[in-house]
């Protein structure tokens, strides 16, 4: 099927299964991402954001993992992979990561190493994935640190990332996630720590190299500022899933859902409708372990409709083209509770046969869980 | 050091509420910290994390402070609150009965009276609570400390501050590791007022918060602010934050206060170079505005503040340095009423500030 997105990504959802029991972290994320383009993704803290990003490239870490949903991502050569579905320490993913899907982070020195060279780690990732020699790779480096504009790349590249500003870094980071030439760039906030003058400095970086690559980049930040410069399109985030998705100048100017109307509502913006007080959103994202039933937001939402948003799951609703929503307003609320209602039943069944099953195999002696 | 740091500076001309006197007066504020090196601990020299710094505050009104990280601006904030003994100047501080006292020059154990008077909140909501005490005692401790209150009144108190913040007068004994960030935030706002101060520093109070809980936050400090008369000085590098939050502000460069002003003055019709760039940097929340306006971007590095370079310190960096600026210190100079900056040029350059959005339709 040809389409114009390098990523789709299915109502994925990831998990943590902790002591403390199960963490939703990612639950029933969709989205798309362009060709050459920049999705943005917003949310607050907690909404799931790093760990989505890291499921798509099969970097969750136990006791979490990908549980439902695909990842397919359209290869250069025409072929198409489900991610989801690739041992996350098997050969497959590992050709991926670095070289088709790459990621930079918001620190650095986390993902950079303190005892090698900028040189020696960069190079070695493309001696690895390119078979180059040494001197090829360091030559590619040094492309790669000029293309970032590294003040004195030719100082830098035998530097220690301790030794470079936060700036520096973040460019050595970046140079070190374009290396491979991949389709997909994703940053986890990686301007974040910065102060606004460098923040700007990235950024504008961040959107020449898109350009240029014609990669495509997933930009996570829950800074709406962020994504109002940077992105073409904007998914937006809240408890696990994608509650609302569509062109930047449309969620910006024409948002959908609740929570974005509010979310925009609540931030101070310069220049903007001087000392108005700001509306602030009541109550607090929930406790990953107490999540609300029905709509996730059910209990912040301004338009709530009792008996409607705390019964129903709101479904997937595709407004216009790319645009999507996640809010029973956008919903025929007696079809969305016969097919809920439905499921329930089917569920209910299913889990009394499981159960009698059990119970025979439990009369039988088998192995009690 | 230069001659001329060490004269007095002069106050700002006119105050934000006619002819009040100021709350507090910083003049020629200096914190250097030395830098040490070698087993001997030798002083190689000074980090001038405040350098030469003269501002006033107003009684009831909001001074925010801006600038990158490291320009010096939570020294100044804990300087005034005598967290930090500072290496020279004055801070007078005016409680209305027209005998101001230099809380720079205080002794420690003669500060203890203004200690429940000038507060502080701190950034982080995790580490700024002690985890092994719970929220009565968090609270409590000023009142206790200073003698203001005990037992079952202190208790009444602390009740009714938990109340005045918005949260549940029953978590009195929980500790705060069963608290939200938020939540925290809230307790770290009541712990600096139980003591009923009049001044507070806001060291970027609300920056780690979420989006909808930062709201909640400005929106509670603007509320007590009214119910009490406070006065803020509100330290942030968010210029959304502090633009709608204060009413006038310090811009600083490496320990220096380079523009200071009304903050529709200085974000309307910026007189330093910096604060140009500072705002040109901001992003705007608005998709429409993206190309809307020249963007300056700032070459370099910020100036490393135990090694500044001679003339103006901003110099490397700035688009309209001339030769003059290399060798010469400006002076900070009035330009407008109650708007001056330290720049050279300030009076001739038609420097651009923040493009007026239109509002978008919500
Ligand atoms: N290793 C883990 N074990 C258990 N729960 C986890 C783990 N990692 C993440 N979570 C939970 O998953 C949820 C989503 O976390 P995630 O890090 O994706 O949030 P985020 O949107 O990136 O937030 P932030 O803006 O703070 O970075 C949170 O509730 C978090 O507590
Ligand atoms: N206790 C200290 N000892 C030594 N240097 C310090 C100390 N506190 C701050 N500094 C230095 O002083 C400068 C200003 O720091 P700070 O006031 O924290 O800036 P800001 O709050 O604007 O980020 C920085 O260079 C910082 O490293
Ligand atoms: S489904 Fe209901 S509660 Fe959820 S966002 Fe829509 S209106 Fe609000
Ligand atoms: S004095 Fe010179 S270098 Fe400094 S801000 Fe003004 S123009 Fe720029
Ligand atoms: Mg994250
Ligand atoms: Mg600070």
């Amino acid at each position: 099927m040809p389409d114009n997105n390098l990523l789709t990504v299915d109502e994925l959802k990831t998990y943590f299964f902790t002591d403390e029991g199960v963490v939703k972290a990612v639950d029933g994320l969709t989205l798309e991402v362009p060709r050459g383009r920049t999705l943005g993704v917003v949310g607050e803290s907690g909404s799931g954001k790093s760990v989505g990003a890291r499921s798509l490239m099969q970097l969750v870490d136990p006791p979490g993992r990908i549980v439902e949903g695909s990842i397919m991502l359209n290869r250069a050569d025409g072929s198409t992979v489900d991610i989801s579905s690739l041992d996350p320490r098997g050969p497959a993913i590992r050709a991926i990561r670095g070289d088709e899907i790459a990621m930079i982070f918001q620190e650095p020195m986390s993902s950079l190493s303190p005892v090698h060279t900028v040189g020696d780690q960069i190079g070695e990732m493309i001696e690895l994935h390119w078979g180059y020699t040494k001197a090829q790779a360091r030559d590619r480096v040094l492309e790669l640190l000029q293309q970032v504009e590294m003040p004195k790349a030719r100082g830098v590249i035998d530097s220690y990332t301790f030794e470079l500003s936060g700036g520096m870094r973040q460019r050595a980071m970046i140079a070190m996630g374009l290396a491979c030439d991949p389709s997909l760039l994703i940053a986890d906030e990686p301007t974040t720590a910065l102060d606004v003058t460098t923040q700007a400095v990235i950024l504008d970086l961040i959107r020449r190299l898109q350009e240029s690559f014609g990669m495509s980049v997933l930009f996570i930040t829950h800074a709406l500022g962020v994504i109002a410069e940077l992105a073409d399109h904007v998914a937006v985030m809240y408890l696990g899933s994608v509650v609302e998705q569509g062109s930047v100048m449309d969620v910006f100017h024409r948002p959908q859902h609740p929570y974005t109307r509010s979310l925009l509502r609540s931030i101070p913006s310069l220049g903007l409708e001087k000392k108005r007080r700001l509306e602030a959103i009541r109550g607090m994202v929930p406790h990953p372990f107490n999540r609300p039933g029905g709509c996730p937001f059910h209990n912040r939402c301004p338009e709530f409709m009792p008996g409607v948003c705390d019964q129903l799951v709101p479904p997937l609703e595709h407004l216009d083209a790319g645009r999507t929503v996640r809010c029973l307003l956008h919903s025929d609320v007696d079809e969305v509770r016969a097919r809920q209602e439905e499921q329930a039943a089917a569920e209910r069944e299913a889990a009394a046969g499981e159960a009698a099953a059990q119970r025979s195999v439990g009369k039988r002696g088998g192995e009690s869980r | 050091m230069t001659s001329e740091s060490q004269q007095p500076q002069q106050p700002e001309a006119t105050g934000p509420n006619g002819n009040r006197k100021p709350l507090l007066s910083v003049r020629n504020l200096k914190m250097h910290f030395p830098v040490v090196k070698g087993l001997m601990r030798r002083t190689v020299g000074y980090t001038k994390a405040v350098d030469d710094v003269s501002f006033d505050v107003y009684p009831g009104e909001t001074y925010g402070l801006v600038g990158e990280s490291g320009c010096g601006k939570t020294s100044i904030g804990r300087c005034i609150t005598r967290i930090l003994e500072p290496t020279a100047g004055t801070i007078l501080y005016d409680q209305g009965d027209g005998r101001p006292v230099d809380i720079a020059n205080l002794r420690n154990r003669d500060m203890r009276p203004y200690r429940s008077e000038l507060r502080m909140i701190f950034q982080d909501p995790f580490s700024s609570l002690n985890p092994r005490l719970p929220v009565l005692e968090i609270i409590g401790e000023v009142l206790k400390v200073n003698g203001i209150a005990d037992g079952a009144e202190l208790e009444a108190r602390v009740r009714d501050m938990l109340r005045k913040v918005g949260l549940r007068a029953e978590y009195l004994r929980r500790y705060p590791h069963a608290f939200s960030g938020g939540e925290r935030q809230r307790i770290g706002v009541a712990r600096a007022l139980a003591s009923n101060p009049k001044l507070v520093v806001c060291d970027e109070a609300v920056s780690a918060l979420d989006v909808s809980i930062q709201a909640q936050t400005i929106n509670l400090l603007q509320d007590l602010q009214d119910e009490f008369d406070l006065t803020y000085v509100f330290v942030a590098h968010d210029l959304s934050v502090v633009e709608h939050i204060s009413d006038r502000i310090g811009v600083m460069y490496v320990g220096k206060l380079v523009e200071t002003g009304t903050v529709d003055d200085v974000f309307s019709r910026p007189r330093h170079p910096y604060t140009e760039a500072l705002l040109s940097a901001v992003p705007k929340a608005d998709p429409a505005l993206r190309d809307a306006g020249k963007r300056i971007r700032l070459p370099g590095e910020v100036a490393d503040p135990s090694d500044p370079p001679p003339g103006c310190y901003f110099h490397p960096r700035c688009a309209y340095a001339k030769e003059r600026c290399r060798t010469e210190e400006p002076q900070m100079r009035e330009i407008a009423p109650g708007h001056s900056a330290k720049c050279h040029f300030a009076h001739e350059l038609d420097l651009k500030g923040v493009v007026a959005a239109e509002t978008a339709s919500r």
